[in-house]
């Protein structure tokens, strides 16, 4: 498993990747940057409002939303990225013709798109510190509630990651996964609203902040462990159908 | 002597209604290089996925080295090296790190990684990217691949293709010192005179039927003189008087009395039926282009 791994590494270098890993961390932030510095009155009238016990409190709640819908977004075209890197090379007949079982080719990529995501929840997380401490936020860094957001959000778009991930090795054509991808991030929106059917995955993302909206205001989110123990049972289900589905496949 | 490493047992694909091979028996001999022929479409790519186990059989079992492939592919893989069709190449990498993909995945000495680059004359543009390669560069680079785990059985497919007259030259020099080294190859191809210099063996697939496996030499034996078989009779067609023996003392006795006889003779020429002419006859016409 690990050289297949390695040899998987070789084949990002110089792709797209990084990119696609910067860009919804850097894109929030400097929204936030911008929102916290042009709009502070607005922001803090709002954060009293609220009732948000620090300023911390209400960036994990304002960016909770925009991080909600990027992130899914993010996770789709790094998984159609690493994905097309094998289909553009016409490498799948190469690539599965080696002694290696498709079933660990497939996981090893799939390992490639989670570390990938976990470098950009990563350099979100380091992103908000930073431009909490710039801005000056009172009251000691809530680590706790900073690394909750940032990693329980890879962990609540895993099902989405899993299944966009699926798409893009089985069928060549991206533009088709990353419309799917897109509309599915949107829909989690939508679907987040309702109290029924926020309980369905593609909802997770746009509520898996640490912080959230509640009736007296800012709060801790009580449903963020549920959501976690779905998610790690259903990626798990998705990636064994998926990867035997990848194994049986005619290459072409 | 008789010893088989390859072998397929009523080989066929369906495609719905569409036969893309049908009811192959392929036979390989170690150190055979089996030249693999047929026009476009006749099913060798689509036979040769098959024994990669890229795609699946509609019927018919495959057997390399012994074992079958159904049950023991990876072990059967571990020996094989391929090319199939057009080759592969990461774009954002370079040739050296392209074949450093497929010796971390296959797991073989660093080493190996010059040594093919030397083999397929890429050493000098090995730290370039690839997808600045010229179709030839990337053809060779696939080659590079496929010989990089010094596999016991090498499958190429089409693998001239795109390479200059001198490019082919060199991989059919490289191709032929193979079997020395113990490899056996199987090489497809839609080009006979390709075939011609290099095969030992030959299997010419037309419509994804087998219609002709055996040496190259009894390939060539149909190349027989023309009209052979009326003996002494003679045919004349157009002016010209067409004879089926040529050996010197037949044909001088042939000259000799025919202009004894006053017959003017201008000139005497030996016509042999081209391999061009044995393929299109036993592939029919229809598959050409």
């Amino acid at each position: 498993m690990r050289k297949i791994l390695w040899a998987e590494q070789l084949k990002l270098k110089r792709s797209s990747l990084l990119i696609i890993v910067l860009l919804v961390p850097l894109l929030i932030l400097s929204y936030e940057l911008v929102n916290f510095t042009y709009r502070a009155e607005f922001v803090e009238k709002q954060a009293e409002m609220f009732g948000a016990a620090s300023m911390w409190m209400y960036l994990l709640y304002d960016n909770s939303l925009l991080f909600g819908l990027g992130f899914p977004l993010a996770a789709t075209l790094t998984a159609s990225v690493i994905a097309n890197i094998e289909h553009q090379a016409n490498g799948w007949k190469q690539t599965l013709s080696m002694p290696v079982s498709r079933g660990k080719i497939y996981v090893s990529k799939f390992m490639w798109l989670t570390v990938s995501l976990f470098l950009s929840v990563t350099i979100f997380l380091i992103g908000m510190v930073f431009l909490g401490k710039v801005l000056g936020f009172g009251g000691p860094i809530p680590w706790s509630l900073l690394i909750g957001d940032c990693y329980g959000m890879l962990i609540a778009v895993l099902p989405m990651m899993a299944f966009q991930f699926w798409l893009s090795m089985t069928i060549k054509n991206q533009a088709f996964s990353i419309l799917i991808g897109a509309i599915s991030a949107i829909m989690g929106l939508f679907l987040a609203a309702a109290q029924t059917t926020r309980w369905f995955p593609l909802a997770y993302p746009s509520q898996a902040s640490t912080v959230v909206l509640q009736y007296e205001g800012l709060g801790f989110n009580q449903d963020f462990s549920a959501f976690l123990v779905i998610n790690l049972l259903l990626v798990i289900a998705l990636m064994f159908i998926g990867s035997i589905h990848f194994a049986k496949q005619n290459v072409q | 002597m008789n010893d088989q490493i390859l072998m397929t047992n009523d080989l066929t694909k369906k495609y719905k209604k569409h036969t893309s091979v049908d009811g192959l028996n392929l036979r390989i001999e170690r150190g055979q290089i089996y030249g693999f022929l047929g026009p476009n479409g006749a099913g060798k790519t689509t036979t040769i996925r098959m024994l990669l186990g890229l795609i699946k059989p509609t019927k018919g079992n495959i057997e390399i080295f012994g074992q079958s492939l159904k049950k023991n592919r990876l072990q059967i893989l571990q020996q094989i090296g391929s090319l199939v069709e057009s080759p592969t190449y990461y774009g954002n990498l370079t040739g050296r790190e392209n074949l450093e993909a497929v010796r971390r995945l296959r797991d073989l000495p660093e080493k190996r990684v010059n040594e093919v680059l030397e083999m397929v004359r890429l050493s000098k543009v090995a730290n370039r990217l690839t997808k600045e390669y010229s179709l030839g560069m990337k053809q060779r680079l696939g080659i590079a691949a496929a010989m990089l785990s010094n596999p016991d059985l090498l499958i190429l497919d089409e693998p001239t293709n795109g390479l200059d007259p001198s490019g082919i030259q060199e991989i059919r020099e490289l191709i032929k010192e193979l079997p020395e080294a113990g490899m056996s190859v199987l090489v497809s191809s839609h080009l006979l005179s390709e075939i011609d210099q290099m095969a030992t063996q030959v299997g010419i697939i037309n419509n994804g039927k087998m219609i002709f496996q055996d040496s190259i030499e009894r390939l060539r034996q149909k190349q027989k003189p023309l009209l052979k078989e009326q003996g002494i009779k003679a045919d004349l067609q157009n002016d010209f008087l067409w004879l089926s023996q040529t050996e010197p003392a037949f044909v001088s006795d042939m000259n000799a009395s025919l202009v004894h006889s006053g017959v003017s003779v201008y000139r005497l020429e030996e016509v042999k039926r081209t391999l061009e002419d044995i393929f299109l006859e036993l592939t029919g016409t229809e598959g050409s282009l």
